[in-house]
């Protein structure tokens, strides 16, 4: 192989790291600043004698959190590095962890507790946010 | 008013969102859509500022038409605070309300809508947890081990050593004929 033709494999697969390195950035920026905004109004609200609101925020810093763990473990797990793959596992996550929130909820309507259903939709919700962000920013969407 | 209900009234209180509820209710009464325009929340927070404010006593709620509306409980408001820290508690009173809040937290810690979610390790809470469950049975009737057994079965799948913890705990009775429920004070 010719010497330029390396150079170029080189550097298009230095681009393609970097691409993947810039996505995988983009995503824990967003975590951090979800996390970040979340424990920001959950003191606010404190102050702002709103104690049970607080805990709504820190529900969804928790469900936040939970989901930043998970993305640095499929990037970890997936030995190939693809980026597929990576997707691949952390999506089949958002969908296996709610399950339990999902017949959390379920039980709790039947039951009409109010309070449980509340704590529930606010963990359901911050996971559909959180698959719809993951792929605008991982792309395929 | 005792003591466990204002103190769970005023604990409930001291949230400015279920405040500001209270405070658009003493106008008028409103359903939780028009509460959560009002007051820039979402209707599922609204509806659990409102559960926690009925549980308290504060509200009350009623049907009309497609609605459920809720309105200020006027009753609970107008007992004054001097009526409430003026009631009386003798010692005796404080300690079975200290009971009854301890067997309460007992309680909603091990089961989940009926059921027993385990079987408690601490001898003082596994006798709460037998107590509600001895409830299901008629005093005087006497039960074969496998009416026995579907009756605790209802609450969890260890029925075996819950019956067993039963008749230790002295709640059932046993002999060849059968189970029986025991009269305790």
């Amino acid at each position: 192989m010719q010497p330029l033709s390396i150079l170029i494999l080189w550097v298009l697969a230095k681009v393609g790291a970097s691409m993947k390195e810039q996505t995988q950035n983009a995503v824990f920026a967003y975590f951090n600043d979800e996390i970040v905004a979340c424990q920001r109004r959950q003191k606010e609200l404190l102050a702002d004698n709103r104690a049970d609101e607080a805990i709504f925020m820190k529900i969804r810093a928790n469900v936040f959190d939970i989901f930043k763990t998970i993305l640095s473990v499929a990037i970890r797990t997936v030995r190939s590095g693809s980026s597929a793959e990576i997707k691949e596992f952390f999506l089949q996550k958002t969908e296996q962890i709610p399950e339990n929130w999902k017949s959390a909820y379920a039980r709790a309507a039947e039951h009409g507790d109010i309070e449980k259903m509340h704590y529930e939709s606010i963990k359901l919700e911050v996971i559909a946010e959180i698959r719809e962000t993951f792929e605008t920013i991982w792309g395929d969407k | 008013m005792t003591e466990a209900e204002a103190i769970r009234l005023f604990k409930c209180l001291s949230d400015k969102s279920r405040l500001q509820i209270l405070k658009s209710l003493a106008i008028e009464d409103m359903y939780v859509e028009r509460l959560a325009e009002r007051l820039g929340l979402t209707a599922p927070t609204i509806s659990f500022h409102l559960k926690k404010l009925a549980d308290a006593g504060a509200v009350t709620s009623y049907k009309k038409q497609y609605y459920t509306m809720y309105s200020l409980c006027r009753d609970c408001f107008n007992t004054s605070l001097l009526d409430i820290i003026q009631e009386e508690s003798d010692d005796a009173q404080i300690q079975s309300q200290r009971d009854a809040e301890y067997r309460q937290k007992v309680i909603d810690a091990f089961f989940e809508y009926g059921k027993l979610k385990t079987i408690p390790a601490q001898r003082k809470k596994k006798r709460i947890v037998l107590e509600v469950i001895v409830q299901s049975f008629e005093f005087g009737k006497l039960y074969t081990e496998r009416e026995v057994n579907i009756i605790i079965a209802d609450y969890h799948d260890d029925f075996c050593t819950l019956r067993r913890d039963m008749i230790a705990e002295q709640l059932l009775g046993r002999n060849k004929d059968g189970y029986w429920r025991i009269q305790n004070d």
